[in-house]
């Protein structure tokens, strides 16, 4: 019995200290810093876009500390988590985060996420820029903030052009299209209905739909069904690694298949692989390409990345979207700083500001993002095309339609209670 | 189960209480003292992780009955868990139930399910069970992913809000918390509770010898079926809690990793017990979460390209080591090595009951 004793007398000593610690509440950051938080799967499923995203916020926050002195007084640092495409992980980190005063602006990649804590983010009032565009993962409007075009929206600007493109006179009929694409929330959101009306408005033909795997350990068979049912056009939502053997086993066998892709098939990777059976592959995009040399920004990037020492195959596309997110917060400082000073910036402040950016906004001529009360995404963006060995531009910067579905239109509504005690630092 | 010298049972209800002695008592009633009264002084991020300690603990206390009683394994628990936060997911947003309504017919829907996938241990044991509980994940899963889109939204999923009622907004971790806290201990309890009666001991029989327990009088077919209406009840009650928790389900929610590491909290917990259960779900969640929080340090000491893999890496490893390294050196878990340390505490200073 004095042994059991001594023993609840030390759990109990042990609690004092460990429990108190447990709830105790994170300190506010140092004052001279910004703390950008960055959130996503960085080794699973999604972790070839979001470790060169990584990269891409690193060296945007190398350039605005060191380039430019910081924002407005203060230094950008970046506090990232890998919640290794699971949401349970995701969860906790968030929770981590979110009763930090400084947890105010927030970068994420993935529509799984986006779409389960779309609520929470405008609740608990952190501002959201996000890759991730599943339609429900960034609409109703509210505190998410997409840095790439839907992909209905996509689809439309590659259904556009190859219509514009097709000779009806000389074929007799309009383009045939089959869609091959992963059966994933990512792969399938160019399967929406509203798609399906978009490319029957357009007159193509909707001839075959496909599921594919990542790595496509067979791709004749999939291309010689799409080939059957008369497909002129291959879309789908899907990767270099994916688009590689398709083009690849396209030239093989002859099928003569033009392959339409989403952004994150535009990638540095497919004319190196896919060589000459890459030519010809499309996507849209709304950012500058590395090809484009004497692009200021491109020439920014470039010198950036010597400077980090960071080596040219780890420079895929998507770290782009990295610089987006880190320029888009020091655009959002830089405008209000001034204005309203550092005790006046908290989330709803960002929000509001996002929204008066308005149409076409130009973010230091990498993207133009359309962020007003009810648009969260870019709407202008360009096809571009694997030509010569790489990816170049081959339209000028195009509106998009704007698909989404109309009850997730509108406005967002701002609460009239006060906002959350947040800080920016 | 010793129990310190001294202590003897004079009666039936002695011999049969769960809680025998007044520390043990004392233990007891703290330790749900002190969960009752947690939200009061821990955060928002220790509360989320106990309320994802409670969902798992659930799941895995079905999976502990179906796999560490009964011996039927599963390896696609985490399916079952989505039927539970489908149906509740679909009643609520579809049909505007009232979230408590949904949390049994959850369960319900997921053992109905269970059953149906328990078909075949009719004829199928060890391994080829494994596989056919493996074809459920898969098929579970793909039939969200495609079947009735306006109600399952396909990979869209289906926002779920979390409920509202007698004034209290669950939307909060704090109130949540309860939620999740007193449902988890009645299901552990209730756990516990039966594998001590006559379905439990038939459930033991048939994990030892199936072939034994019919000749002895068990049913075998149909108790096998009852294991799998249990533990996929309980799967469905942690979908429910699952649903609401992230206020969102989506096919990509349920992967085959879950129900693996639902598997590893019983190889570390100890299988066929209930604090086994307990001691497993606590133990992996909390190397996961030092896991994320220690990660961001290291990667400061490796190249930049480097450090996203070292979280991952070190999640992955951290996770089967611990795995591996229980079956090798403590293949009956954590709650015998509990066992085994109160035994040496009441015998030292000598090394074993002489």
């Amino acid at each position: 019995m004095r042994k059991t004793c001594l023993v609840f007398v030390a759990l109990v000593v042990i609690s004092l200290f460990v429990f108190p610690t447990l709830g105790s509440k994170p300190a506010a950051a140092k004052e001279e810093f910004f703390t950008i938080y960055f959130w996503a799967d960085m080794s699973r499923v999604y972790g070839f876009v979001n470790v060169p995203r990584l990269l891409g916020i690193q060296d945007a926050v190398y350039w605005v500390n060191k380039e430019k002195g910081g924002v407005q007084g203060r230094k950008f640092r970046v506090e990232w988590a890998d919640h290794t495409n699971d949401l349970a992980v995701g969860a906790t980190v968030y929770e981590r985060w979110r009763p930090r005063k400084n947890f105010i602006f927030m970068a994420v990649c993935g529509s799984q996420e986006n779409e389960a804590f779309h609520d929470r983010y405008a609740e608990d009032e952190v501002v959201v820029s996000s890759c991730g565009v599943s339609e429900t993962g960034m609409y109703p409007a509210g505190y998410a903030f997409a840095t790439i075009p839907l992909y209905a929206d996509q689809f439309a600007n590659f259904a556009d052009v190859i219509v514009e493109r097709w000779d009806q006179k000389k074929q007799g009929r309009g383009p045939r299209l089959a869609f091959m694409t992963y059966d994933t929330p990512f792969g399938k959101a160019c399967l929406q209905p509203m798609i399906m009306e978009y490319a029957k408005k357009k007159g193509i033909e909707v001839v075959d739909q496909q599921f594919i795997p990542v790595i496509v350990v067979d791709a004749a068979t999939p291309l010689t069904r799409a080939k059957k049912a008369g497909a002129d056009f291959i879309y789908g939502q899907i990767l270099w690694q994916t688009m590689t053997p398709l083009a690849k086993e396209n030239e093989r066998l002859g099928f003569g298949l033009k392959f339409g892709t989403c952004n994150f098939g535009v990638d540095e990777p497919l004319p190196i692989m896919g060589g000459k059976a890459a030519e010809g592959v499309m996507g849209t995009t709304p950012y500058r390409l590395w090809s484009e040399t004497n692009d200021p920004f491109i020439q920014l990037a470039t010198r950036i990345t010597q400077e980090q020492g960071r080596r040219r195959k780890d420079l895929l596309n998507s770290y782009f979207l990295g610089w987006a997110n880190i320029l888009t917060i020091y655009d959002l400082l830089n405008q209000l700083v001034p204005k309203v000073g550092w005790d006046g910036v908290n989330s709803r402040v960002l929000r509001r500001q996002l929204e008066r950016w308005g149409k076409e906004y130009d973010l230091h001529g990498l993207v133009k993002f359309d962020y007003t009360s009810d648009s969260r995404t870019p709407m202008v963006a360009r096809l571009v095309e694997v030509k010569g060995g790489q990816w170049v531009p081959t339209t000028p910067y195009r509106r998009m339609p704007g698909i989404i579905r109309p009850d997730l239109k509108g406005p967002y509504k701002e609460p009239s209670t006060p906002p959350l005690p947040k800080k920016a630092y | 189960m010793e129990r310190p010298a001294g202590i003897f049972d004079i009666r039936y209800e002695q011999d049969m209480a769960i809680v025998r002695t007044n520390p043990q008592w004392a233990f007891l009633i703290g330790f749900l003292i002190l969960l009752t009264v947690l939200p009061l002084f821990a955060g928002s991020y220790f509360l989320g992780f106990m309320i994802l300690t409670g969902i798992a603990l659930i799941a895995v206390q079905g999976l502990n009955i179906l796999t560490g009683y009964a011996g039927q394994i599963s390896l696609g628990h985490q399916a079952f868990v989505a039927v539970g936060a489908y149906t509740t997911a679909v009643l609520m947003d579809s049909f505007h139930w009232n979230f408590f309504a949904t949390v049994p017919l959850a369960g319900i829907a997921a053992a109905a399910v269970g059953v149906l996938f328990g078909l075949p241990s009719f004829r199928l044991k060890m391994l080829y069970l494994a596989m056919t509980t493996l074809a459920a994940q898969f098929i579970i899963i793909a039939f969200f992913n495609h079947a009735f889109p306006d109600y399952f939204h396909s990979v869209g999923g289906i926002r779920v809000n979390r409920p509202e009622f007698a004034g209290i907004n669950f939307r909060n971790n704090e109130a949540f918390y309860y939620v999740v806290i007193v449902i988890a201990v009645v299901m552990t309890i209730i756990a516990k509770n039966l594998v001590r009666c006559r379905l439990g001991r038939a459930f033991v029989a048939l994990r030892d010898n199936d072939l034994a327990s019919e000749v002895i009088g068990i049913h075998v077919a149909r108790y096998k079926l009852y294991a799998f209406a249990i533990g996929c009840f309980y799967a469905g009650i942690a979908g429910s809690l699952w649903a609401t928790y992230y206020r969102s389900v989506n096919p990509l929610h349920f992967h085959l990793d879950v129900s693996i590491w639902y598997l590893g909290c019983l190889i570390v917990g100890g299988m066929g017990t209930a604090v086994g259960a307990v001691y497993g779900v606590v133990f992996l969640r909390v190397i996961r979460e030092f896991v994320t929080f220690i990660s961001p340090i290291l990667s400061d000491f490796v190249s930049p390209m480097d450090a996203p893999k070292i979280g991952p890496a070190l999640g992955i490893i951290s996770w089967a080591l611990v795995v591996i390294l229980f079956l090798i050196f403590e293949p009956r878990g954590l709650a015998h090595t509990w066992e085994v340390l109160k035994s040496r505490f009441r015998h030292w200073p000598f090394k074993y009951a002489v």
